[in-house]
């Protein structure tokens, strides 16, 4: 029967705690303590269970049973250390840990507006570098862990539930309870071959005993663009064009005393303002005694601020995850995810045909649309006879008489775009756990991840400029990938406690196959062209092409782990795993990885000084071996390539060459890392610190050379190319308090790292990187420099007279640049060799950050709450590449008008002319192109408010909040680019590290302004 | 898991290893290098034809484009203010290797092949021979100094080699083609026109012959044998007299679609829509004829031409050169002859190719408009083959029969400088002038290369754009790319004057 409870929660001195939640667990029923910690609460009947919570202290829950009076006194902090952290194949408790682990909760992962769960990560893991390759809804982003440990993909290994699987983009942020990042060897190395860029381990939400709970969670929200380039106005760009002698399509000059007639801010009509952004879900979760679900759906939208729905990412997912216990001795489980993503995209980053780089560089003296008859059907005009494009409307857009090649009305450019993806994917695994005697488990684990892939695309005729067109014939192309992944794992584990030492053994087996199969066509002569209505079956040209592909790979694995611990006060670890891979050679197929990890909990030890300021003090270290075999499969066979044709007489005669050149020798990655930290705690845990340096070494790198002796006579393949080191120091720090109502926390982490390529095997001395419109290649890797490295000339400033051009001389006297003109730069004689060649290129700055730095701020205050996100990169450069400057007549920075001149002897911008003899625009340099990258963001603020009890009691719910946020509000940087976040472009699924940094005209982030709720019932 | 497990073998694609087995097997690979004939680029470099390229280093055509930016590198070129970068250069060097390599992987494969008709082996052989020769003299005519290569290389390290003295380059060239003519059928009908002949080879002898006569004033040898005017005299007159070759009878047809393996052509490459190709970005699969789309003039409306890109825009001084002569119109098309409108474009002279054009027949039916042009490049026609002979012979009788077939009078005696000058009539804007240019010597081909305020009626920009000056100290010879330098660690080292 009905029972009235009363009592004081204090802390652990006897302070008492006004605010903490008390609720009688399973039921809606609950309140909060006052202002003197009291509380007073009627419960159903003596077997309720009272459960205690408050932020920043460890939750309890206390059976009422006869009791009236319940004191509790709630530990703070300290309770961090016996929280338990997920790890391969298991849990540990934290106070016990060796390796360095990094641990994102479900409440940081929903804050923000993510597409993708991984993006939670960004500001928020030490040592994590999330750089999201553009503002595009859904793209990949960027994720490198302590450094660039490879030349290929150095994304870590996403595990979901225990599965590996090739996205994470299926996932509703809603459903994760934690993302730990497992960033050292000690305490990867279970994963063997597949962890040396880091294992990134994600454990969706199960449900609770008791009850049922249903939580709604959503949000709507715009976004904008933050920031636009300063350029050229049409004024301003005709006159230097004027000046600067360049011709417009017909060849003739410009007037600069000619009234523009139109003056386009293709930026501001390019972006789409207030594009729409939703998320919804809804969970149900529950359980009895014996068995607990959770089952939720969900929906997310995003409209990117470039194109609207022709750059959008949508997604529906499905989820349901039980756990049952049949006996005493086996229980079940499964989690099922099923999901569809639909995605559209631009060019994020292209210096061709890119949606940005278009409207940066059209003349502003092109209006929008053409809408003079007369222009229109004229027949020496380009308008007349050709497939122009229009808008919904029926306008015609433009064409520039200005300016040509791929540079066309980015409007115009978006219409024809009618790429479309699909994605339906289902992703799960069914387990059983045997527990024979106490401390013994069995566990087997079938998991899958099936996906169709569907990619669909049509081409119209249209005519965007004189190079940029399709007249002869619509077509489209369908392409559809099934791949399957299988995997099963059996592990059998075994914990035993004798007197203080707590001993886990655990062995297991894995063997994963993944088989995948493209189908594709193609279709001349499209019937209809409602984009809604393609089918290859509505291609009705003679002409049809259909062709395949098929991949597969496995891996075969036996690992094994001992973890030790006395009294908790001293613990060791100690993993070995196999793997046989099917992606080596016979030659090079089973790979063996170890590692070693300890760590002491030295405060616990007498001699450790009792000052009070000083809660906890442990040690770690840890040494390990893994990993990394993402290469393509088959990388080490040469297969035939049959799509050769040569026309004799007769017609198409088909030929068969090597498809590229075989190394049947190629290897794993393999990369050895050390690793120091220390965990700390004062101030009765108000300030926790954790340090680690790390110092990590891979060799063997695997990539496939994008440059190789032509004399080779194929195309290149993976290779095993050098040795990469990576040196690190990561630090977090958090402080958190409260004063009465009022409680915050203030969290800021920082990693260091020095990335050193120490070694480049075979004869070559560079690794070639990335190249930027048609200059060429930007980027390299040169030994004893970090990987990719921005490349170009060095400059000495601007010649300010004809006497300067003839004072820089070679050794033997003679001008270096003798065709110079006072306003060109001055370029350094590199090589020595008294001209200016390309022999003259060198290293001009470097994408990859000193310091990746984050911070997170929250503040309570009685129903409110705020919570501040920063991120932010310090010390890289940002290659500016958003000019063409092959086309001079492409718009220009407006800080081009800073311009050399008589008049105005600058010394940071080269004259601008029309025939750049000397190349001070078409040439890439630390003085034109290269621009400090550093930058602090606000990724996301927030403020929040809870319901009280009054009002969750009248509707019924436990809980209820509402929030408005703002995301990316203010950047601080220096960088006069859209956006200081460039990450590299994404190729195959897999971010081109070689293409970092390099600003093409990115898409960029968004502006975001939220209004969002949850609420549980 | 057993090691079963792991053992899986690439599905949907054949290994290398097992393939090559049968006669029509190792033929592919033959296949495979007559393709590279055909591509007109390296792989991943930009668009290079050949003829194209050499056209715009001679004072024949400008670099053109439809702007500064487009024609660029074909300006550096144009110039002769050619960085070692310049990647036109790479991905002429690489188109070539890349054919060398295949009719060496020919050879290799030819050999391991077991049960093959000594026919076979003896045809397979001479025409893998023949692309080789062909390759490598088109680098040794645009390089000097190019590593001569003989093996299929294995991997990355085994290519790299150091650089032959052109003397064994040549030398290798002339040996390729003394076996190539003993092998080579002397014709071919049907499915195989287009495949070498013996008379193509005799008639490459002669050119290669000329070339290394007149640049270096040396006779090659080939295994063990000297081959001198006398040698390949011989053998030019045994393509006139024996090979059935004949001239056609009225110029205009040379260049048409009538005119594709006519009985004038003694070799040529083959162009096609078939099958037709729509992907940009992998263009050296394309099976059209790239040259013709870029030196095509930009006409707005598709009367009389389709849409080509203006590369390549032909000098007043070609078109000056050739007053009086019939076959000017036919060579050199003047911008009033193109029905519409025509764009004007970087360094527009109003003259474009005639020969190698975006002229309606030759539009492709299906695909990607540009990469479907089916013009054949006439490589050496028989009137070439009766001007070497005239070269070699001083006999005035073969320039008389090239000059009779387009209705101009006897030539009463030989002159080297009549000779030249019907070259250039018969053979201009074919890609061999730059090459004739500097088999007459350094001096020659600078005073025909530097054209300094020649300006047409025609031309739109300013002179300075239109002014060239040649550099003696390259000898004419392109700068080794750089990139092939850096790739072979400095065992490549790059040629005088860059």
């Amino acid at each position: 029967q009905e029972r009235t409870v009363s009592g004081t929660v204090t802390d652990q001195n006897g302070e008492s705690l006004p605010g903490v939640t008390i609720r009688e667990v399973t039921t809606t029923n609950g309140v909060i303590t006052d202002i003197d910690g009291k509380y007073i609460l009627t419960v159903s009947s003596a077997d309720a269970v009272l459960g205690f919570s408050f932020i920043g202290f460890a939750s309890q829950e206390i059976v009422v049973g006869d009791r009236t009076t319940i004191d509790v006194s709630l530990s703070e902090a300290v309770g961090e250390l016996e929280e338990v952290v997920v790890i391969g194949y298991g849990t540990q408790k934290k106070k016990v840990v060796t390796g360095a682990i990094e641990s994102v909760s479900s409440d940081e992962i929903s804050s923000t507006p993510i597409v993708r769960v991984d993006q939670a990560l960004q500001g928020r893991a030490a040592g994590v570098n999330l750089t999201n390759s553009s503002g595009q809804p859904g793209e990949q982003p960027n994720i490198i862990i302590r450094g660039i440990g490879t030349n290929g993909n150095a994304q870590p290994l996403f595990l979901v539930d225990g599965i590996a699987v090739q996205s994470i983009d299926n996932l509703n942020p809603a459903d994760i309870e934690s993302m730990e990042v497992l960033k050292d060897a000690s305490s990867t190395a279970i994963y063997g071959t597949r962890a040396a860029n880091g294992i990134v381990l994600i454990t969706t939400k199960k449900g609770q005993r008791g009850g049922v709970n249903v939580t709604y969670s959503g949000y709507k929200g715009i976004q904008s663009v933050s920031k636009k380039v300063d350029m050229l106005n049409a004024q301003q760009y005709q006159t230097l064009m004027a000046e600067a002698g360049v011709l417009n399509l017909a060849r003739e000059p410009f007037d600069p005393n000619e009234i523009p007639a139109n003056d386009t801010d293709w930026q501001e009509e390019l972006f789409t303002n207030n594009a729409p952004i939703e998320s919804h879900s809804i969970s149900i979760s529950g359980g009895s005694e014996k068995s607990t679900f959770l089952s939720s759906v969900s929906y997310f939208n995003q409209e990117g601020i470039i194109g609207g729905d022709k750059s959008k990412f949508e997604r529906y997912t499905a989820r349901l995850n039980t756990q049952s216990e049949v006996n005493a001795w086996l229980s079940w489980g499964n989690n099922f995810n099923f999901s569809n993503v639909k995605t559209r995209g631009v060019n994020s980053n292209g210096s061709f045909n890119g949606a940005y780089n278009s409207a940066l560089n059209m003349d502003p003296l092109t209006a929008v649309f053409e809408n003079d008859p007369s222009v229109l059907t004229d027949p020496t005009d380009d308008y007349a006879g050709n497939p122009v494009v229009t808008d919904s409307r029926g306008n015609v857009y433009a064409i520039s008489n200005n300016i040509g090649q791929e540079i066309v009305n980015p409007l115009a450019r978006l219409e024809i775009l009618n790429f479309r993806f699909n994605k339906d994917q289902f992703v799960g695994n069914v387990y059983a756990k045997v527990e024979p005697i106490e401390g013994l488990s069995f566990k087997s684990d079938f998991g899958m991840d099936l996906s169709y892939l569907k990619f669909d695309d049509y081409t119209d005729l249209y005519f965007l400029s004189s190079t940029t067109n399709n007249l002869n014939n619509t077509n489209l192309s369908k392409q559809f990938i099934r791949s399957l992944t299988l995997q099963v794992e059996n592990t059998v584990s075994y914990t035993r406690k004798i007197d203080d030492h707590n001993f886990n053994v655990l062995l297991g087996t894995s063997a994963v196959k993944n088989d995948s199969e493209l189908l594709s066509g193609f279709g001349e002569g499209v019937t209809v062209t409602n984009p809604d209505l393609r089918y290859l079956s509505l291609a009705i040209d003679s002409l049809e092409r259909t062709s395949g592909a098929a991949w597969q790979n496995r891996l075969s694995s036996v690992f094994t782990r001992l973890m030790y611990d006395y009294k908790e006060k001293y613990s060791a670890t100690l993993t070995y795993r196999k793997d046989g891979s099917s992606q080596f050679g016979p030659n090079n197929r089973y790979g063996n990885f170890m590692s070693f990890g300890a760590s002491w909990f030295i405060s616990d030890e007498a001699f450790f000084p009792q000052w009070d300021e000083i809660t906890f003090v442990k040690l770690r270290g840890g040494w390990g071996v893994n990993g990394n075999d993402k290469i393509s499969p088959f990388a080490y066979v040469s297969t035939i390539d049959f799509d050769i044709n040569y026309s004799f007489g007769g017609g198409a005669t088909r030929g068969a060459i090597p498809t590229n050149i075989q190394n049947e020798n190629i290897q794993w990655e393999e990369s050895q890392q050390l690793n120091f930290g220390l965990d700390a705690g004062l101030f009765s845990n108000r300030l926790t610190a954790t340090f680690d340096y790390y110092n990590k070494t891979t060799k063997k790198l695997l990539l496939v050379p994008s440059s190789i002796p032509a004399s080779a006579g194929l195309n290149p393949s993976f290779n095993n190319v050098g040795e990469v080191e990576n040196k690190g120091v990561e630090m977090s720090l958090e402080w958190r308090d409260r004063k009465g109502d009022f409680n915050y926390s203030i969290g800021v982490n920082a990693a260091y790292n020095k990335n050193t390529m120490t070694q480049i095997d075979g004869e070559g001395s560079f690794l070639t990187g990335s190249s930027w419109a048609l200059a060429g290649e930007v980027t390299r890797t040169f030994q004893g420099n970090p990987i990719y490295t921005f490349f170009g000339y060095k400059t000495d400033g601007i010649f300010q007279s004809q006497a300067d051009v003839f004072s820089h001389i070679s050794s033997d006297g003679t001008p270096i640049q003798p065709s110079a003109q006072p306003g060109d730069i001055r370029f350094v004689d590199v090589n020595g060799d008294g001209r200016i060649t390309a022999d003259d290129r060198t290293i001009i700055g470097s994408p990859n950050p000193d310091w990746v730095v984050g911070s997170t701020i929250n503040v309570g205050y009685k129903n409110f709450d705020l919570s501040i996100l920063l991120n932010g990169l310090l010390g890289q450069d940002i290659f500016n590449g958003i000019n063409r400057p092959d086309l001079p007549a492409s718009n220009k920075q407006s800080w081009i008008l800073d311009r050399w001149t008589e008049s105005n002897p600058s010394t940071t911008v080269p004259r601008f002319v029309a025939n750049d003899v000397n190349g001070n625009y078409t040439r890439p340099t630390d003085l034109v192109n290269i621009k400090d990258g550093s930058f602090i963001r606000m990724k996301n603020i927030q403020i929040g408010y809870n319901f009280p009890g009054s009002v969750l009691e009248r509707f019924k719910c436990t809980s209820w909040r509402l929030y408005i946020s703002a995301e990316n509000l203010f950047t601080f940087t220096s960088y006069d680019g859209p956006d200081p976040e460039v990450g590299a472009r994404v190729f195959d699924g897999n971010p081109v590290l070689s293409d970092r940094g390099i600003d093409r005209g990115i898409y960029p982030q968004a502006r975001t302004f939220r209004i969002g709720t949850s609420i549980t019932f | 898991c057993g090691e079963e497990f792991l053992e899986i073998t690439p599905q949907g694609s054949i290994n290398t290893e097992s393939f090559y087995k049968t006669e029509e097997e190792v033929e592919q690979a033959l296949i495979a290098t007559y393709d590279v004939l055909g591509h007109q680029k390296g792989v991943g470099l930009p668009y290079a034809p050949v003829i194209l390229v050499s056209d715009i280093l001679s004072d024949d055509a400008y670099a053109g484009g439809q702007d500064a930016g487009d024609g660029f590198d074909e300006n550096e070129l144009n110039t002769f203010n050619i960085p070692t970068g310049n990647q036109i250069v790479r991905s002429l060097w690489k188109r070539n290797y890349w054919g060398i390599y295949r009719a060496n992987f020919t050879l290799e494969k030819l050999a391991e092949l077991e049960n093959a008709s000594e026919a076979f082996r003896t045809r397979i052989e001479a025409e893998a021979k023949f692309l080789r020769a062909y390759f490598h003299f088109e680098l040794v005519s645009l390089f000097e100094n190019v590593p001569v290569m003989t093996f299929a290389p294995k991997g990355i390290e085994a290519s790299i080699t150091p650089q032959s003295t052109p003397t064994e380059t040549y030398n290798q060239i002339a040996s390729d083609l003394v076996d190539a003519i003993a092998g080579l059928p002397t014709s071919v009908t049907g499915s195989e026109l287009g495949r070498a002949t013996t008379w193509a080879a005799k008639s490459l002898l002669g050119r290669v012959f000329l070339f290394r006569d007149g640049v270096y004033n040396q006779n090659m040898e080939a295994n063990g044998t000297t081959i001198d005017a006398a040698y390949v005299l011989a053998e030019l007159e045994d393509v006139i007299n024996n090979s059935g070759h004949d001239l056609l009878p009225d110029y205009a047809t040379v260049f048409s679609n009538a005119g594709e393996f006519s009985i004038e052509s003694v070799f040529e490459i083959s162009y096609s829509d078939d099958p037709p190709r729509w992907e940009w970005g992998n263009e050296e699969r394309v099976e059209g004829n790239l040259a013709a789309q870029m030196m095509g003039p930009r006409a707005l409306q598709e009367n009389t031409h389709y849409r080509g890109w203006a590369f390549g825009t032909v000098s007043h001084k070609l078109y000056q050169d050739m007053t009086g002569d019939p076959r000017r119109d036919l060579t050199v098309l003047h911008e009033s002859n193109i029905g519409g409108t025509v764009n004007k474009t970087f360094q527009h002279t109003g003259y474009y190719s005639n020969k190698y054009s975006t002229d309606l027949e030759s539009q492709g039916t299906s695909g990607q408009l540009e990469h479907n042009n089916t013009t054949n490049e006439r490589i050496i026609r028989f009137s070439d083959v009766l001007l070497m002979a005239a070269e070699l012979s001083q006999n005035v009788n073969y320039i008389n029969r090239v000059r009779q077939r387009v209705g101009l009078s006897d030539l009463t005696g030989y002159t080297d400088d009549a000779l030249f000058n019907e070259r250039r009539m018969e053979l201009s804007l074919e890609g061999l002038r730059y090459f004739d240019l500097m088999r007459q010597g350094l001096s020659v081909a600078e005073n025909e290369l530097t054209v300094q305020g020649i300006r047409g009626p025609e031309y739109v920009d300013e002179q300075a754009l239109y002014d060239v000056t040649f550099n003696p100290a390259t000898k004419g010879f392109l700068p080794i790319p750089q990139d092939e330098i850096d790739l072979s660690n400095g065992v490549l080292t790059q040629n005088e004057g860059y």
